[in-house]
């Protein structure tokens, strides 16, 4: 029986190839062919009906208590029905329009619609809705369940947990331009969020197979306020009980010893300043003795990076000195923080396209968790000096949306990343930065080529990572400051953001191939027939 | 390695190692212990704020492992300290003053606080397949002077397995409700216009099955079964008189009566620019369909709706300014020199004192009262101010006594001629709560809830009455009607309700009756029911 189901499924994946869609570039633009699947086989001509099943492993079996929802392009619901003890839905009437079909459950999603591998189906039923058996195959999801408890293993209440795809996982759903209102449950986008009861103890359902980073926060009069993210890896039907997550459980240590290295004389006022590593902001200060020393009396367990301040004289004026990270695992009595071997960065930033703006905004950032350092130059004197860096790796960002990192060149090499080897001593780079954005836009059409497709969405995927974009109601969809470069590009009637992610979902549109070259400071047209 | 409960032995530290000096040095300390067991708590979250200065002086700390918390460097003044932990009823307002002690102090007051319960249960449909998303509502079932109340306690929403589980509750009476899911989700499309049911299968609160719960218990097993049975829907039309217009904007609510219960039922809609409204979901029953201006509060409507086996039309709600209520004062046989002077007629909803407005009016010299404006509702009708002795005894429509102390404004007829009757026989009750069955018992007098009740088959004036006891136990009731009453006492923590029928049924062996006749001052020793928190 089960053997028969999946085998009808398999036969019902053949599709028809369209021909390729003619169209209209305006300027330097090209196109590849896009396939477009096959609309359903008409089997009977019965109203709209058929089986939901559950596919665990390599066995399909009947899924009840599913509600398979009719919807209009437009999103809006048309009827609910839901499937008996045998899988089986009926619409017993439709309104003679385009119908989008599809099914859930929570704990659960959807992983082929009639056939194909998506979560929704769309009917003709503007002449006839005669359609054959429309079936849906679901997967369970992944259960995440657990406690969170505070540093003497109470637990906490009203602690948000919230679960979202970490990035680069299947289920990752961090577009750029993606609004925030598609992000909302695991069924659309693999994120999900739960409270915990009175007892800390919380549960999300319906998780997609992936990477997720898991993330707990107190509420405002929770105490303690403190946010811990932890990476969690699930798996299809999976039950994950018993998570412990520990918020304020940190242990906390008396650390005390002696500032060296530092210059020192009578009537200086010093304090010495601890900067949690994670990014926290958490830090912690204290002054320093005339025998140099100082005293922290509780400081929680982790590392941190240090620094020394002298002040001297009225109106003060102060020396900052870095010092070597520590990390604090216990009480520690006769520590002694010396000044760090710190390195220093210089160089220059060429505009290499576009239109040089006010100034340059740009961020070093550690990629070993050292923070990160914001500076400024302008076009005319691009030359910049960072010092007191602690030797590690880093990477240079735009902290302005006006211009992006070509790439860096450090000494000889150059390197197509923007990554930055910083070792003490100095060292030279040169950034290169370009402000020659281009913009892509056109119409997606309907499968047949006919009409403009109402809100479909579009996604490009290349020199500007990825982009997701919804066209409007005529099926014009812009995006707007592309980073020049090859890109792939496809359009879908309906889609899960999540989905875009997945290399599956470009293959099964047959957009895999589908490149487009995008020249610096252009606009690009391109017309796109949506895949069902 | 040592583990800080929290910051709060650090903050203590760091203001202890300040030193004497000039700084404050006072000290607010505790223990926190589980009122059932007796247990230290451990993470207690602690709140203190200066409650007798005008600042912002507050700190928080939370109990360490053995349930203890300190305050130092406290400066001097009367504080309120808050104590709240999950899963336990929060503790607050309590008073406290800091002394001096710097050390450990092994008269620290004990703070106890009572583990709350839960109810949990599955959410199925008729053929029992789990819903999940239904939405859960427990309401707690109160007793008060003037009968049985519902009010909202908890909600939750059943998970994907159709599990429910309602906590933070205080010992007492529930009703659990289930609603269909949201509207907007697949779930709650299909159950869209489904009608609320109580457990355990009822859609008539006065027939659902009060969910006991004690201290630090968890009512399981409560299952709910949500079905598509018919449902009916209230639609019609709002005018503003005021405005001349339609009432755009305006919110239109349900409330089921039932049995002397009224439930706040969530289906609420706002009038559309044509002033039409349309409610869906309501099962048969007696409803309230109350009207509200958002902008004007004392600016609402009400009608009373029947629904049988059909969905109700063209129901027209007039906005309207209110109507007139004029009445007079009668005196009844009143001692030399009664006037009614500084005597207020007070007016509040019978069904929705929480949504619909009060009214109040001086009584004149000439012992006439005119209260404008009253939307249309049925009031509980009082007289403040009245001297000892004397209570409202009856009230007067065209010469008609009205079965009870109450009135109903209609939407479009001005209430005249109202007649409020006032005796002066009241009688006294005087007497001590004794812990025990009696003063031989043993027991000395303890801080403890006195409820008065009628007996059944009276006049309609005789009204139940609580009063707290003193701190030497002595209690008192003046203006008291002439009747038989039952008396009932309660340590003042305890929350069982005795106003509850039950209640008084399960307590008769420490009830005592008196019967009271015109003026007549009677002591009473009360034994405290040693009713189990």
């Amino acid at each position: 029986m089960h053997d028969d189901g999946l085998q009808r499924h398999e036969a019902s994946r053949s599709r028809l190839v369209f021909p390729m869609r003619a169209v209209l570039p305006v300027s330097r633009c090209l196109l590849l062919p896009l396939l477009v699947a096959a609309p359903l086989s008409a089997l009977s001509s019965a109203a709209p009906h058929g089986t939901v099943y559950l596919h665990d492993g390599a066995v399909l079996s009947p899924l009840s208590g599913v509600y398979v929802t009719a919807k209009s392009l437009q999103g809006r619901l048309l009827k609910t029905a839901r499937t008996d003890d045998g899988g089986r839905y009926l619409f017993a009437e439709l309104p003679p329009q385009r119908i989008v079909l599809s099914s859930s459950r929570s704990g659960y999603y959807t992983d082929r619609a009639a056939g194909r591998s998506d979560s929704q189906v769309i009917l003709d039923c503007s002449s006839n809705c005669a359609q054959g058996s429309i079936d849906f195959e679901m997967i369970r999801g992944a259960v995440v369940s657990g406690q969170v408890l505070d540093g003497l293993r109470e637990p906490i209440d009203r602690v948000r947990i919230s679960a979202r795809p970490a990035a680069g996982s299947s289920g990752d759903s961090a577009f750029r331009r993606l609004p925030r209102s598609q992000l909302s449950s695991p069924t659309t986008t693999g994120a999900a969020q739960a409270t915990t009861d009175e007892r800390g103890r919380f549960r999300l359902a319906g998780l997609r197979p992936g990477v997720y980073r898991l993330t707990a926060q107190a509420s405002a009069s929770n105490s303690p306020r403190e946010t811990r993210t932890i990476e969690l890896e699930v798996h299809d039907g999976e039950l994950i009980d018993g998570l412990t997550i520990t918020l304020g459980s940190r242990a906390v240590f008396e650390v005390s010893g002696v500032l060296s290295g530092v210059s020192i004389a009578p009537g200086d006022r010093v304090r010495v300043r601890l900067e949690e590593e994670s990014g926290s902001r958490r830090s912690f200060s204290a002054s320093v003795t005339g025998a140099a020393a100082f005293r922290f009396p509780a400081v929680g367990e982790g590392r941190y990076l240090a620094s020394a301040t002298v002040s001297k004289g009225s109106p003060a004026r102060s020396t900052r000195t870095v010092l070597d990270p520590i990390d604090v695992r216990g009480d520690t009595a006769g520590m002694v923080l010396r000044p760090a071997a710190t390195g220093s960065v210089m160089g220059v930033v060429e505009l290499q396209g576009g239109t040089a703006p006010p100034q340059f905004r740009l961020r070093l950032v550690s990629n070993d968790g050292l923070g990160a350092r914001l500076f400024s130059i302008k076009p005319e004197d691009p030359r910049f000096e960072l010092h007191d860096l602690l030797p590690g790796s880093y990477r240079i960002e735009a902290a302005s949306s006006l211009f992006y990192v070509k790439g860096v060149r450090q000494g000889a090499d150059l390197a197509s990343a923007s990554d930055v080897a910083v070792s003490s001593g100095s060292q030279r780079l040169s950034i290169a930065v370009a402000a020659d954005y281009s913009h892509v836009y056109g119409t997606i059409r309907e499968p047949s080529g006919r009409r403009p497709l109402p809100h479909p969405w579009a996604a490009v995927d290349g020199a500007d990572g990825k982009v997701l974009v919804k066209a409007d109601q005529q099926g014009r969809f812009v995006f707007g400051k592309i980073v020049p470069g090859e890109y792939r590009i496809c359009a879908w009637a309906d889609i899960q953001p999540y989905e875009v992610e997945d290399e599956a979902s470009w293959e099964a549109a047959g957009c895999a191939e589908n490149l487009i070259q995008v020249p610096p400071d252009s606009q690009v047209e391109i017309d796109l027939r949506a895949v069902p | 390695m040592r583990r800080l409960a929290a910051l709060t032995l650090a903050a203590a530290a760091l203001w202890a190692a300040e030193g004497p000096g000039d700084k404050p040095n006072g000290r607010i300390s505790g223990l926190v212990r589980s009122a059932t067991t007796g247990e230290p708590l451990k993470s207690v979250l602690t709140s203190l704020r200066l409650s007798s200065a005008n600042t912002k002086f507050t700190r928080t700390a939370m109990s360490g492992p053995g349930g203890g918390f300190a305050f130092l460097g406290l400066p001097e003044g009367e504080y309120e300290l808050t104590l709240r932990k999950s899963g336990y009823r929060t503790l607050t307002a309590v008073t406290a003053r800091p002394n001096s002690h710097t050390g450990p102090d092994r008269s620290d007051p004990v703070f106890q606080l009572q583990p709350t319960g839960a109810v949990s249960g599955r959410v199925l449909d008729s053929e029992g397949e789990p819903v999940p998303e239904a939405r859960v509502k427990v309401y707690a079932l109160g007793y008060g002077e003037t009968g049985a109340w519902v009010g909202v306690a908890a909600r939750s929403e059943s998970n994907d397995l159709g599990e429910y589980r309602v906590h933070s509750l205080p010992a007492g009476k529930y009703l659990v409700q289930v609603q269909p899911p949201r509207p907007g989700t697949p779930a709650g499309e299909f159950y869209a216009g489904t009608a609320a049911v109580y457990y355990p299968r009822t859609s008539a609160p006065s027939q659902a099955l009060p969910v006991t719960v004690g201290w630090g218990h968890e009512v399981s097993g409560i299952d709910l079964e949500l079905s598509r049975k018919a449902a009916y829907s209230v639609s019609g039309s709002v005018w503003d008189q005021t405005e001349g217009e339609p009432c755009f904007g305006c919110q239109v609510s349900a409330h089921q009566i039932d049995d002397g219960l009224v439930v706040d039922l969530p289906e609420r809609t706002i009038v559309s620019p044509e002033g039409l409204f349309e409610l869906h979901g309501l099962s048969p029953g007696d409803y309230k369909i109350l009207v509200r201006h958002l902008d004007i509060d004392d600016r609402t409507a009400q009608r009373r709706v029947a629904i049988t086996n059909r969905s109700l039309e063209n129901i027209a709600i007039t906005l309207g300014p209110g109507q007139p209520v004029w009445g007079e004062i009668v005196l009844e046989d009143p001692p030399d020199g009664v006037e009614p002077t500084d005597w207020t007629v007070y007016f509040s909803s019978v069904l929705l004192p929480s949504w619909a407005p009060d009214a109040e009016a001086e009584v004149e010299a000439t012992s006439q009262f005119r209260l404008e404006g009253v939307p249309a509702e049925t009031y509980r009708f009082e007289i403040l101010g009245l001297p000892s002795g004397a209570y409202l005894k009856a009230l007067q429509l065209a010469g008609q006594r009205l079965p009870a102390l109450e009135l109903e404004v209609f939407e479009h007829t001005p209430l005249l001629g109202v007649q409020a009757v006032i005796a002066f026989d009241g009688a006294t009750i005087t007497g001590h709560v004794r812990q025990g069955r009696s003063q031989s018992a043993g027991g000395g007098p303890i801080k403890a809830r006195v409820a008065l009740i009628p007996n059944p088959n009276q006049a309609a004036h005789l009204k139940a009455a609580t009063a707290e006891t003193m701190p030497d136990g002595s209690f008192s009731f003046d203006s008291v009607p002439p009747g038989a009453y039952t008396l009932y006492a309660a340590p003042s923590t305890n929350t069982v309700q005795l106003m509850d029928p039950a209640v008084q049924n399960a307590l008769q062996s420490f009830a005592r009756a008196v019967d009271l006749d015109p003026m007549q001052s009677v002591t009473v020793e009360l034994p405290l029911a040693p009713t189990a928190n």
